[in-house]
């Protein structure tokens, strides 16, 4: 079905500055809240882009800044400092008028407690934001709104008022008021917090369509497992953003830890086929391919380069010589197709980190088996 | 038609809250209602009854005479500042009803169908009766049921009674009618009175004067140039020169300075009304606001900019007032019709028309419309203007600023339990709100206290006026009667053990310059007299032996300007008498008076030793209660009737204090109406701030819950503050009611009276105002305490 809008607000949407296409863009972003008690630092140095047709999801623990998080691209609350880029719009330059009226258009939000007005009934509800930013003709808004009720399966209920519907029938019904002004973003602070878990499944594979039919959702979740169904995971602790590909490299290390891990990181870049590890040099380094592929290859003693493993993003390298001792036991070299890019920690850190999480060492530990089972496999070729 | 949802919002709020937009609808149209019922109702009065009045071309003043002849008002006619003149006879009989008797005077004109001045208007039957006939004033017909066609059995002074038929109704706006007066108007022709065995003659000059008819001192000028030219001249004496009515000006309604004092008292309460109506929209609408302030936010993160919000709930305030306009003006219409029709009772007009005026339309239209929305503004602004986090995110926390005040607070208050301790400093947490519900309340209280003191304030009069009715019963008796005999007559009256005869005459006091000022009534009186307890401001009362020495009220040296020691000069029967003032009492609801030993009074005056009105006691110590006055009164009547020596009734003193106070009852049931809705709208307003209260501290009630506060505990803490407001509020009143209290019973009196009198603070209203406000901050907080109760633990703290 096509919908007459009075504005094409996709058109909103446009690369960012810096040439990637990222949808959202969070720069340096702080937010800091100030009460009789102190200052509270709710959000630190959060840097964070998003892609069109993304499905992220926000988790960490009570506290850890994702609602604040949230609250900052939604424009609910105002960051202390940083640069916020959606579509090209720097909503942290807009006063709370042109902020209610840009978000109307341009991003559907879903709150837990669904939020749905307690005097209207749910196609009202589904109404009200095509009414508020004058989308769509009055005739149009009402095949709408009962296009969305069906779409979210509650159409039978559209004339009753939210009270007299189930928790997941009116988050359903806060999707759809959500989707009313056919925003390109799907913003959602714990969606299924409030619902049992298959009211919640129903939830998330509804928002898994949405992001099918090109919408790009940010969901706030304190549920890892529904988390890890996203296609992208963000996670906060202490109102900092873990790096992504070492959350994705060692899953289990408590947020805390990854966090500290994290600030230990350093990103170095290589050109396409530039070795990065030479076979028997000093092992000094751990690193985390954050782009691009590498390619681990053993050099055999007849001189014969045999490729044992291709690493993409979120896979780690150079465990085994730092767990081992010794020297670096295979090579390792950027992809000949494309550069580079990898995190790394020095000696020193992996070893603190290994003391600190035993987590960590057993995942080491297991992958240095594995991957040691591979090279000896590779010699005797 | 398709509403937006928006506005389908507002109106699903406005019907799904009945009770606060019920509150808030009848707010605006008790307050918009009130200041129209007042207005319109003065224009319906003012249409009607001034209109009737002027109609009738009323008389600038009337010169009441010995008898004389219709060529006496042919002569005043032809004076060149004398618009019209009507001389008029005016003869007191009583009609005679099978258990009462009833004063009755005969008003007859020269010629009735040609009546040019105070011309009463034709109500039913004839206006002009003939021989034996009579037409009856229409008040004191419907009083006394008395129709057409009836036979009035009158009793002459003779105690010769005659029958006359009622042929007419009229309505004679110019006299005080029967329902103050309690004495009947009747017309009859001049055969009618030779009839009935009366001479033919006129005794009072009906005159309109030309141009500045309004001028109190030309009118008085006027009339004396015509008294001195023409009617003495003649031959013929004047008694007295009055302008009609109560302390009215020339050309005026009789009792338009009362009605104008009383309106003006009734519009400055339709003021308050107003206000307080506009205070408790602005207190429910910031309860909405309050409740609504996530919504507001959930509002505005789909979509709506704050001048959309704002709109909506400057829809809302339109249906409110839309709402409050129309049903004010049902209460304008009846309330200012029941005004009218009082008025009409009392003040005896018709009214031709009832309805509201166009002005009167838009007004209420301007002040339902602008007041609402413009005292809305404000709360709707600061409700719209909240961000959206905040409003999503802190609503139900109410949190503290640095408020060391409240720190302070909170330590010295730190000997009181918890709870106590909670509800007092809860009371500051919002000033604003407490500083409207304290206006109210204080308003409300002051006005209350205030209507006390009025009632305080009269009562001290009536006490102080008792002192020169110091009689149990008295009544006048006829020109010929010898003091001697009527005091002999009165003295064997069963119970009687001291009668008095008193004299009175009408002068004219002389300025210095030579020249005629006030009427002064002179009374002649034992100089050791009982039947009256003056209170002396200055000087000495009368002495055995005082010739032409006398004592004046406090009324006359305020209209003369002279002092204790002073010569007062008297135009008394056309002879100027030098008096020398040796004592001054307290002013009377009277005019000037001069008080002289009877001895004197009676050689001065020629009179033969006659007096005109018989006091008498039943008890030398004290004066009788009520029945023994009303036992005593019929018999002096009864006495002196049968003897010959009077035709008039015996009054006794309570029935003159009852003349006195019955208007001032009326004004005060009034009062305390107005009083009774300010303490209501009060406590709607004060019920108003403890359920927003609640509402905002509903996360703080779930953690008392939490910590085991049982039900009466949280009533406690609600109720408790309810009872703190309205305590702060009432010492509020004890600082400001006493000066509203005397100005209210200033204005009062001064409307009434056109004086002013003794001010006494009513003590008993304050204390009493104490207890309804604090039984108000109790019953005010019931409510909100009743839904603190019932909140649960779950809903207020599991709530995000």
């Amino acid at each position: 079905m096509v919908w007459r809008k009075k504005k094409n607000i996709s058109e909103n949407i446009e690369p960012t500055q810096n040439g990637k296409n990222s949808l959202i863009v969070l720069k340096d972003l702080d937010k800091v809240y100030h009460t009789d008690a102190g200052d509270f630092p709710a959000l630190l140095n959060v840097d964070l882009e998003i892609g069109s047709g993304e499905f992220v999801s926000v988790i960490g623990k009570s506290g850890s800044g994702k609602t604040t998080l949230i609250n900052m691209l939604t424009g609910i609350d105002q960051p202390s400092s940083g640069e916020i880029f959606v579509g090209g719009v720097a909503i942290h330059n807009l006063n709370e008028g042109e902020m209610a009226a840009w978000r109307g258009r341009n991003m559907g939000v879903v709150f837990q407690f669904f939020q749905l007005l307690p005097t209207l009934s749910v196609f009202q509800n589904v109404m009200i934001p095509m009414d508020f930013c004058n989308m769509f003709t009055p005739a149009e808004r009402r095949e709408r709104a009962m296009h969305l009720l069906e779409l979210v399966d509650i159409a039978e209920h559209a004339h009753k008022l939210p009270s007299r519907l189930s928790g997941g029938q009116q988050q359903r019904a806060a999707i759809a008021r959500a989707l009313a002004n056919d925003p390109p973003i799907i913003c959602t602070d714990e969606p299924t917090g409030n619902l049992d878990s298959k009211t919640a499944g129903q939830i998330f594979d509804l928002f898994q369509q949405l992001v099918k039919d090109g919408k790009t959702i940010l969901m706030v979740t304190h549920d890892d497992d529904l988390a890890k169904q996203a296609s992208r995971t963000v996670i906060i602790a202490d109102g900092e953003i873990v790096n992504e590909y070492f959350a994705n490299a060692f899953p289990t290390l408590s947020h805390e830890l990854m966090l500290k891990a994290t600030k230990k990181l350093l990103p170095m870049s290589y050109a396409a086929g530039e070795p990065i590890i030479l076979q028997g040099s000093e092992a000094d380094r751990f690193y985390i391919v954050s782009k691009g592929e590498v390619e681990v290859y053993l050099n055999r003693p007849d001189a014969q380069e045999v490729l044992v493993d291709t690493l993409g993003p979120g896979q780690y390298f150079g465990e085994i010589a730092l767990l081992n001792g010794g020297a670096r036991s295979a090579m390792v070299r950027a992809s000949i197709n494309s550069p580079i890019e990898v995190l790394t920690f020095d000696k020193k850190d992996f070893t603190e980190l290994l003391g600190d999480s035993s987590e960590m060492m057993e995942e080491i530990k297991r992958s240095v088996n594995i991957r040691g089972q591979k090279l000896a496999k590779a010699a005797k070729k | 038609m398709d509403l937006g949802s928006r506005w389908v919002k507002i109106l699903n709020d406005i019907w799904g809250n009945k009770t606060r937009s019920i509150l808030v609808i009848l707010s605006i149209a008790v307050g918009v209602g009130v200041v129209g019922m007042i207005n319109n109702g003065r224009m319906m009065i003012e249409r009607d009854l001034y209109s009737q009045f002027a109609a009738g071309n009323p008389a600038s003043v009337q010169i009441y005479t010995s008898p004389f002849q219709k060529d006496l008002t042919n002569a005043i006619e032809d004076h060149p500042n004398v618009e019209a003149v009507e001389g008029r006879r005016m003869a007191g009989v009583q009609i005679l009803f099978p258990d009462e008797k009833v004063d009755l005077t005969f008003v007859v004109s020269e010629d009735q169908e040609k009546n040019k001045v105070n011309i009463p208007a034709p109500i039913e039957g004839k206006s002009t009766p003939g021989l034996r006939e009579i037409a009856v004033e229409l008040q004191a017909a419907d009083a006394l049921e008395i129709n057409i066609g009836d036979e009035l059995q009158i009793e002459k002074s003779d105690g010769k009674i005659i029958s006359l038929t009622v042929v007419g109704i009229i309505n004679d706006i110019y006299e005080i009618p029967y329902a103050i007066r309690g004495e009947v108007f009747g017309i009859v022709d001049m055969r009618t009175l030779q009839w009935m065995g009366y001479q033919a003659y006129f005794n009072r000059l009906d005159v309109v004067i030309q141009d500045h008819n309004n001028d109190r001192d030309y009118v008085l000028d006027i009339a004396a140039d015509i008294r001195d030219r023409i009617i003495q001249p003649s031959g013929v004496v004047v008694g007295s020169i009055q302008i009609p009515g109560l302390q009215a000006d020339p050309g005026e309604h009789w009792a338009q300075n009362q009605i104008s004092g009383f309106i003006l008292i009734l519009q400055l309460m339709s003021v308050m009304a107003i206000f307080l109506s506009a205070g408790l929209v602005v207190n429910t609408i910031t309860a909405i606001l309050t409740n609504q302030v996530k919504q507001i936010g959930i509002m505005r993160s789909i979509g709506a900019v704050p001048r959309q919000v704002g709109g909506m709930y400057i829809f809302n305030i339109f249906i409110f007032s839309l709402a409050g306009l129309l049903l004010s003006i049902p209460i304008s219409w009846f309330g200012s019709l029941y005004l009218t029709r009082f008025a009409a009772g009392f003040l005896n007009f018709k009214i031709t028309s009832a309805g509201i005026f166009p002005s009167m339309l838009i007004l209420q239209t301007v002040l339902a419309m602008i007041i609402p929305i413009g005292v809305a503004l404000w709360p709707i602004l600061a409700g719209i203007r909240i961000s959206v986090f905040n409003a999503i995110y802190q609503n139900g926390l109410v949190q503290e600023g640095q408020k060391p005040w409240l720190e302070k607070l909170l330590l010295r208050l730190s000997f009181l339990k918890p709870p106590v301790v909670l509800s007092v400093i809860n009371t500051f947490r919002n000033i604003p709100r407490l500083a409207f519900t304290l206006i109210t309340l204080t308003l409300a209280g002051a006005t209350f206290v205030a209507t006390f003191s009025t009632r305080s304030s009269l009562n001290a009069q009536v006490v102080e006026l008792g002192r020169y009715l110091n009689y149990d019963a008295a009544i006048s008796v006829s020109s010929h009667v010898s003091k001697f005999t009527a005091v002999r007559e009165a003295s064997r009256i069963p119970g009687v053990v001291a009668a008095e005869g008193w004299a009175s005459v009408i002068g004219l006091i002389q300025t210095s310059r030579g020249e005629e000022g006030a009427e002064v009534e002179i009374t002649g009186l034992p100089f050791d007299t009982i039947m009256m307890d003056p209170k002396l401001e200055e000087g000495r009362w009368l002495n055995d032996g005082d010739n032409w020495q006398v004592v004046v009220n406090r009324d006359l040296i305020q209209e003369t300007n002279l002092s204790l020691g002073d010569e007062l000069v008297v135009k008394l029967l056309n002879v100027d008498r030098k008096f020398k003032i040796v004592g001054i009492t307290t002013k009377t609801i009277r005019a000037p008076i001069v008080y002289i030993n009877y001895a004197m009074f009676s050689k001065i005056t020629g009179n033969n030793d006659q007096v005109n009105q018989v006091r008498v006691r039943t008890d030398l110590e004290k004066i009788a209660d009520v029945e023994t006055q009303t036992a005593t009164a019929l018999l002096l009547e009864d006495r002196f009737h049968k003897a010959g020596l009077s035709n008039g009734l015996g009054q006794s003193q309570f029935q003159i204090f009852g003349f006195f106070s019955e208007p001032f009852d009326i004004i005060l049931v009034v009062l305390v109406i107005m009083a009774s809705l300010l303490a209501v709208v009060g406590s709607l307003s004060l019920a108003g701030t403890m359920g927003i209260n609640v509402m905002e501290r509903t996360r703080e009630i779930g953690v008392l819950r939490s910590v085991g506060a049982s039900n009466l505990s949280i009533r406690q803490v609600v109720v408790v503050e309810g009872v703190v407001i309205a305590v702060i509020s009432w010492l509020f009143v004890v600082v400001i009611s006493g000066p509203a209290s005397a100005a209210m019973a200033g204005a009062v009196i001064f409307a009434v009276f056109k004086t002013a009198l003794t001010f006494q603070f009513s003590y008993i209203g304050l204390f009493l105002w104490l207890l309804i406000v604090v039984v108000i901050g109790i019953i005010s907080s019931l409510a909100p305490a009743g839904k603190a109760v019932r909140l649960t633990v779950r809903e207020v703290l599991d709530y995000e």
